[in-house]
C-alpha cells in the first residue's frame, strides 16, 4: 500500500464521489451506511455531514471508531481512512461551510427547510491508505473521458499568478460595465478554460438575482432571475459563502432520494424543484459571492460536463479575482453616475426604415411585462425602460436619451441609490438582440443611449395576459 | 418461504428485486476490539428460504472480512441502487464460508452486468465499472436476521423486517 496524503486525494472529498462508512455498536453488531459528503478539515482531520440522527449517530457515541472508503471519481482509485470520531460541531465556519453545501442541495430539490445540516461531525484521520489492489489498471482507452479543461494560451503562460494579473489589469482598463462583464467572462474561459459562466446581479430589491452577462450558453439565459436561498445561486448569495458541487448528479440525486422518501411518508408537500439553469449536462458547478463590504452585490457561477472539474486551487484563485471584480463592478454602476449631462439630450427625429415588418411590443400592465411579436421579451424596471422609450419615439421620434432622465422618472421605480440602471440597459440590449435585432439600444458614451429602429413598431398595451 | 409465524418473508419480493437490480455492495464486519472494517461486495443472492443471502466478496481485498467472520460472525450488508439511492441494509451472522464455484460465477457475471449499466446511467464509464477486481471470489452465507431501510430521508435506519415480525 502506498503512502497518501489528504491533500493529494482531493477529488475523492467533499462529496465528489459517495462514500461508505462503517462503525460498530457496543454490543458487536456493525453497520455500513452511504455517506455523501466526507470534507476536508485539515492535514489530520475530516468531517462528515449528519442530517438525520442514525444508527451511525448512536454507534459513534458508543464507539468512536469508524473506517470510511472513498473512491476517486477521477481516477477511480480506493482509499482507506481509519478515523476516531472527536465531536460534533452545530455551529462555526466548518459548519456553516458544510450546512450552505446541503442547503442548496435542499433548495435545488424542493426540499429547503426539509432537510439541513444538524452537525458537521469532526474526525481524526488515524491512517490512510491507498487502496490499488481494488481496481485494475486503466486501458488505455479509458484515458480521455476526464481530460484538463482545454485552454487556449501556451501552457507557459497558464500558471495561476500570470493569469490573475492579466485579468485584473483587463478589469481595471474596462470602460464600462459591458465591457467589464465581457472582459471577465471571455479571459477567464480564454485562459482557464472555465467555458460556461454566469454574472448575476442584485436587483433592487435586494432578494432577488438577476442574470446581467453568460458564456457559453448563447444569449438565452440572459435575464433569467433567481430570488435569495433558491437552488445553488441563491444559496449563494444567501450565505455569502462560495459553494463547489460536483458532480451534481449525484448530490441531486441524494436530495431527491430524500425528498421522495418524505413524500412516500405522506408528511411532504414539497416546493416546486427548480430548473437548474445552464448545462443539461453539469457534473461540477462552482458559485461565488460578489461582495463589496459584505454588501452582495451579485453571484458569478460557473459549470462544467466534467466531474470533479473544479479544483480546489480554482476556488482560491476565483475568490481573489471575485473581490475585485465585485469593486469593478460597484464602481462601474456608480461611474455611470456623476458624469451624467445635465442639458437634455439633443433633439431628433426618427425616420424608421420600412422595408422591414412591423414590430408589434405588448405591454401587459398587471404582469409588468412586454411581449414582442407573440414572445415574452422581458419584464419589471427593464420592461419599464423600454416602454417609456418606445412611447417617447412613437410620439414625438425622439432617439436620443440620458439616463438621468430615466433616474428621474418615478414611474420607473428606481431606487434612489445602487439602482443598477446600467446593468437594466445591457439585459434590456441583449433581450432585444435575442428577440427583436430590428430595435437596438446604443450607447452615446456615459450617461446617453439612442434608439435605433431598423423597422415600423406597433405599441399597444393590455391590462393583463 | 416465510418466516415460522410470520405472514411475510423476511427478504420481501421488493428487496429481492432491489437485489438484482445492479446495487453496490457493501459489508461491514468488526474484530474482538469492535473495530470495524468494510469492503465492497461483487454479488448477493437470495436463498430460496428468503431469510439467508450469499454474498461474493473479491478474495484478494477480503482477508481482514474473512477473519472477522471466523472470529465473531457478525456481519452487515448494505446494498444501495445508484440512481435513486435506494437502499437496505442487512443485519445477520456468517454460517458458512466457501470458495465460489462456477455457478457463483455465472451468478456473479449477471450481477456484474447489471451493476455496469446502473452505474453507467448515473456517469461511470462502463470501462470504470470492469475495472473493478471481482474474481475470484469467495461465497459468504448469511443468516438475516433484520433488514432497515437506507435511502436517505426521515426513513432511514426503520426496520423493515425481522424474524418475528
Amino acid at each position: 500500500m502506498n503512502r497518501v496524503t489528504l491533500e493529494s486525494i482531493w477529488h475523492a472529498l467533499d462529496g465528489i464521489a459517495p462514500a461508505t462508512i462503517a462503525t460498530c455498536a457496543c454490543d458487536g453488531t456493525p453497520n455500513v451506511s452511504m455517506i455523501s459528503h466526507v470534507k476536508y478539515v485539515d492535514a489530520r482531520h475530516v468531517a462528515l455531514s449528519r442530517q438525520f440522527f442514525n444508527k451511525t449517530t448512536k454507534n459513534l457515541d458508543e464507539n468512536p471508531q469508524a473506517l470510511v472508503v472513498i473512491w476517486d471519481p477521477v481516477s477511480f482509485e480506493h482509499y482507506r481512512l481509519e478515523l476516531r470520531f472527536l465531536r460534533s460541531e452545530t455551529n462555526g465556519p466548518l459548519f456553516d461551510s458544510m450546512s450552505a453545501r446541503i442547503q442548496a442541495i435542499a433548495s435545488h430539490t424542493g426540499m429547503a427547510g426539509v432537510f439541513r445540516l444538524l452537525a458537521a461531525d469532526v474526525f481524526e484521520v488515524l491512517s490512510l491508505q491507498h487502496l490499488p489492489e481494488v481496481i485494475h489498471p486503466p486501458e488505455l482507452e479509458t484515458a480521455p473521458e476526464f481530460l484538463p479543461p482545454h485552454a487556449q494560451v501556451p501552457t507557459e503562460q497558464r500558471s495561476e499568478l500570470w493569469a490573475l494579473q492579466r485579468l485584473l489589469a483587463r478589469i481595471k482598463a474596462a470602460q464600462n460595465l459591458d465591457e467589464l462583464l465581457q472582459t471577465v467572462l471571455g479571459n477567464l474561459a480564454h485562459d482557464l478554460g472555465f467555458n460556461h459562466s454566469l454574472v448575476l446581479l442584485t436587483d433592487e430589491t435586494g432578494r432577488r438575482l438577476f442574470t446581467v452577462a453568460s458564456h457559453g450558453y448563447g444569449p438565452q439565459g440572459i435575464g433569467a432571475e433567481i430570488a435569495f436561498g433558491d437552488g445553488l445561486l441563491g444559496t449563494v448569495a444567501e450565505r455569502k459563502q462560495a459553494l463547489c458541487l460536483a458532480p451534481l448528479d449525484h448530490a441531486l440525486r441524494y436530495g431527491r432520494a430524500i425528498r421522495e422518501s418524505a413524500e412516500a411518508e405522506g408528511s411532504l408537500s414539497p416546493a416546486a424543484e427548480i430548473p437548474l439553469p445552464g448545462l443539461p449536462n453539469a457534473k461540477s458547478q462552482l458559485a461565488l459571492p460578489l461582495l463589496v463590504c459584505d454588501r452582495v452585490i451579485g453571484v458569478l457561477a460557473f459549470e462544467s460536463p466534467r466531474a470533479g472539474a473544479f479544483q480546489a486551487w480554482h476556488e482560491a484563485f476565483l475568490s481573489v479575482m471575485a473581490d475585485q471584480f465585485a469593486s469593478a463592478l460597484a464602481q462601474a454602476v456608480e461611474r455611470d453616475n456623476p458624469e451624467e449631462p445635465d442639458e437634455p439630450p439633443p433633439p431628433s427625429i426618427a425616420s424608421p426604415s420600412t422595408a422591414t415588418p412591423a414590430s408589434c411590443f405588448q405591454l401587459y400592465k398587471n404582469d409588468d411585462c412586454i411581449f414582442v411579436d407573440g414572445e415574452y421579451l422581458i419584464r419589471n424596471v427593464p420592461a419599464r425602460i423600454l416602454w417609456r422609450v418606445l412611447t417617447h419615439f412613437k410620439k414625438e421620434g425622439r432617439t436620443e436619451f440620458t439616463n438621468r432622465e430615466l433616474r428621474l422618472d418615478p414611474s420607473l421605480g428606481l431606487p434612489a441609490v445602487r439602482d443598477n440602471l446600467e446593468s437594466r440597459l445591457i439585459l434590456l440590449r441583449r433581450r432585444l438582440e435575442l428577440k427583436c435585432p430590428n430595435v437596438r439600444l446604443v450607447s452615446r458614451g456615459r450617461g446617453r443611449f439612442a434608439l435605433e429602429v431598423g423597422s415600423t413598431i406597433a405599441l399597444t398595451e393590455h391590462e393583463s395576459t | 418461504m416465510t418466516q415460522p409465524g410470520s405472514s411475510t418473508p423476511l427478504l420481501s419480493d421488493e428487496i429481492v428485486e432491489l437485489m438484482g437490480s445492479g446495487v453496490d455492495v457493501y459489508v461491514a464486519t468488526r474484530d474482538c476490539n469492535l473495530k470495524p472494517e468494510s469492503m465492497f461486495a461483487m454479488g448477493l443472492e437470495p436463498h430460496a428460504n428468503r431469510s439467508q443471502v450469499t454474498v461474493y466478496l473479491p478474495e484478494d481485498l477480503a482477508a481482514a472480512t474473512l477473519a472477522n467472520l471466523a472470529e465473531n460472525g457478525a456481519i452487515a450488508v448494505t446494498l444501495s441502487r445508484a440512481s435513486d439511492l435506494r437502499t437496505m441494509q442487512l443485519k445477520g451472522k456468517c454460517k458458512k464460508i466457501r470458495p465460489s464455484d462456477e455457478a457463483d460465477r455465472e451468478r456473479q457475471l449477471i450481477f456484474r452486468a447489471a451493476l455496469t449499466e446502473q452505474l453507467a446511467f448515473v456517469g461511470v464509464p462502463r470501462s470504470a465499472t470492469r475495472r473493478l477486481v471481482w474474481w475470484p471470489s469467495i461465497a459468504v452465507e448469511v443468516e438475516v436476521s433484520d433488514v432497515f431501510v437506507q435511502t436517505p430521508g426521515p426513513r432511514a435506519g426503520e426496520r423493515l423486517s425481522s424474524p418475528s415480525s
